[in-house]
């Protein structure tokens, strides 16, 4: 599960994100590269504020510019670079070939029109389905998302659906017309763990029927450990580490990694106390020099806040931001 | 020793313009000096409005809470108001629980002022050492909530919580709007005041991992009822009642070897409207092991082991065992 088994569907290099503020240029994404492949789960992990959202938005050009500036080396996908597309080509990609589910359904979903009408829109848009054969297909979708009574409920409106058919319900417009990557930022944040549970299944038995390439981004290590085939963990606005999910867990490389492990707590290992990580995130207006996370760690040393440290191979497929990795990895840090 | 918080069949309902909700039905619960309960539950299960209860924020309709021996339900306004530092609460925002206009050193300061601290030099040393005690720095007592990281405004809730020596807090999800490095900071902290000053919480979360964490025992709610009560170990291990099971199931690991989503046993259905909640077991509808009685008959909660009750049918037989 290292590397990737086949091409990569999107493959994005060098995504630099910077917002124009009164106080100045913030740079929330700095030069993060990573790529997907057709039926792998990608996971994007990391607290508030470290540019998992902000990447999503940036991948379709989503984020309102001014005061966003979009960058990189490229965005490919299917043989197009999604940074220097017109705005008209870009509407014919997003949506429909890449597809995006947020963590609110309900302010995603517009409550005057009912649920089916709402894949018919978007039916309509993306694919030649008209008139009947639209709403049959609106029933079927609704359906493959596991909504009971379909037909009937393709007439309801939003706020008679729960939150997890509501969910449900994005995922079928997510859906409607095949894409070929799923974009998923926080989708279960807002929901019960039974249904959080539910979601991700559905989730993930879809990307494996529909062979779609998804990107789930979470704040949740385990809703990462369970869904995602390869994990990429963000800090201030940089990828720290990058491995398949196997290693990662098995033994995390970046000390924010192994710091967010610990700080978790684990029923199936009571500790008095939990390892905290001290301070607080810091502020992209104020980033320290060399490592953004230097000043947290418990390994750093002088060299950490010199020189900002490279993304190296892991030597499992994998890579990580860090000059004491292999320190951390080593069992030696508390 | 006697509990600091007695609760028997407590009741609270609302009137709402969809009509009549019973938010707790019929619960009964204690807590004991310097012990942890955690409340477990999904949203609507009504573990907030227990909590609220509790600290007399909602009227409850029907049961009886006592605080160190008081009954609240029989006392005087005057002798609530006087019972009410006892109980204490920290909340989920505390953006939305500190007033925004308020220094952190005013925030402190009011508590200790309405209960009868006259005397301002001892008030202000009091501030000091609460500040102290929650790590918030000393400069700090001029700052406004909004000046602080969400971390500290937390911080600064369990402070003003304390200021009154109370001997319940009554938390109600104190980490979930928090991110995990701060979630750990919180936690430690709740843990160390009570291992310095012996304060009793419960501790409402809808998340099981931070539960099973601070707790010493562990209630399990589901639509307005308590399903089960264990010490924080049993129920982690020997869960009795299918909804427990289906929570354990559900919570997230992080060990990808053993634990991946496609494998996971997923309870079925959404939670059915609390407006009106299923006859018999309310958990009927979407239990895999439901069969005729659950339907009819309502599980009341029984022993069937060492602090150890369940409210289901299917345990008859251990609950006849134990008794």
């Amino acid at each position: 599960m290292t590397a990737h088994a086949s091409p990569a569907v999107l493959d994005v290099a060098d995504l630099t994100v910077r917002f124009r503020t009164p106080t100045g240029l913030l740079t929330a994404v700095d030069q993060l590269s990573f790529s997907v492949s057709a039926g792998e789960t990608l996971a994007i992990v990391g607290e508030s504020g470290c540019g998992k959202s902000v990447t999503a938005m940036a991948l379709l050009r989503l984020l309102r510019s001014p005061p966003a500036e979009i960058g990189g080396r490229h965005v490919l996908f299917e043989g197009q670079d999604l940074l220097r597309l017109r705005e008209r080509a870009l509407r014919n990609i997003r949506g429909n070939r890449i597809a995006m589910i947020f963590q609110d359904p309900l302010s995603a979903l517009n409550p005057v029109l009912t649920v089916g009408d709402q894949i018919i829109e978007t039916l309509k848009r993306h694919t030649g389905l008209r008139g009947a054969a639209a709403h049959r297909r609106a029933v079927e979708l609704l359906d493959l998302v596991r909504i009971p009574e379909p037909a009937r409920r393709a007439s309801d409106y939003p706020h008679r659906f729960s939150g997890g058919m509501r969910q449900r319900a994005m995922i079928a417009i997510a859906l409607a017309a095949s894409p070929a990557v799923l974009i998923a930022d926080e989708p279960t944040t807002a929901l019960d763990v039974t249904v959080q549970a539910q979601i991700l299944k559905l989730l993930n038995s879809l990307q494996r029927e529909l062979g779609m390439a998804l990107i789930l981004i979470s704040h949740d290590l385990g809703v990462v450990a369970e869904t995602a085939d390869r994990v990429l963990v963000m800090y201030a606005g940089r990828k720290v580490e990058e491995r398949s999910v196997l290693d990662l867990f098995a033994g995390p490389l970046h000390p924010y990694t192994r710091a967010l492990m610990r700080a978790r707590p684990r029923p199936e290992e009571l500790r008095e106390f939990l390892d905290e990580i001290p301070g607080i995130v810091p502020s992209l207006a104020d980033l320290p020099p060399g490592c953004a996370f230097a000043p947290r760690c418990s390994v750093a040393y002088e060299a950490c806040s010199a020189t900002r440290p490279a993304l190296l191979p892991s030597g499992d497929g994998g890579a990580v931001a860090c000059i004491r990795a292999p320190l951390a990895a080593g069992g030696v840090v508390a | 020793m006697s509990n600091v918080l007695e609760i028997n069949d407590l009741v609270v309902s609302y009137r709402t313009a969809r009509g009549h909700l019973t938010a707790v039905d019929g619960i009964s619960l204690h807590l004991a000096p310097g012990e942890t309960l955690g409340l477990v539950g999904e949203s609507g299960c009504g573990k907030s409005s227990l909590g609220k209860a509790i600290v007399q924020l909602v009227e409850p309709s029907a049961g009886s809470i006592r605080v160190e021996g008081h009954d609240l339900s029989t006392r005087s306004r005057a002798e609530r108001r006087a019972l009410r530092p006892k109980i204490q609460m920290v909340f989920q925002d505390p953006m939305g629980a500190l007033d925004p206009r308020q220094q952190a050193g005013t925030i402190l300061e009011t508590p200790l002022k309405l209960h009868g601290l006259r005397d301002a030099a001892a008030r202000r040393a009091r501030v000091a050492t609460l500040m102290e005690q929650v790590g918030l720095r000393p400069e700090f007592i001029d700052r406004l909530p909004h000046e602080f990281s969400g971390g500290q405004r937390q911080r600064l809730g369990i402070a003003r919580a304390l200021a009154l020596n109370p001997s319940v807090i009554v938390c109600d999800e104190p980490v979930s709007a928090l991110d995990v490095s701060l979630q750990a900071q919180v936690l430690n902290l709740l843990r160390r005041v009570q291992q310095a000053q012996k304060v009793s919480y419960l501790f409402i979360s809808h998340d099981l991992s931070v539960v099973e964490h601070i707790a010493d025992r562990v209630a399990i709610m589901y639509l307005g009822k308590i399903v089960e009560v264990a010490p924080r170990s049993a129920l982690w291990r020997t869960p009795a009642h299918p909804y427990t099971r289906a929570l354990i199931e559900a919570l997230p690991r992080t060990d990808p070897a053993r634990h991946r989503i496609a494998d996971k046993q997923v309870i079925g259905g959404d939670l059915p409207s609390p407006y009106n909640p299923p006859a018999g077991c309310r958990l009927h509808t979407r239990c895999p092991l439901a069969f005729a009685r659950c339907a009819v008959e309502e599980p009341k909660l029984a022993t069937i082991g060492d602090g150890h009750s369940v409210a289901c049918h299917l345990h008859d037989a251990a609950v006849a065992k134990a008794a």
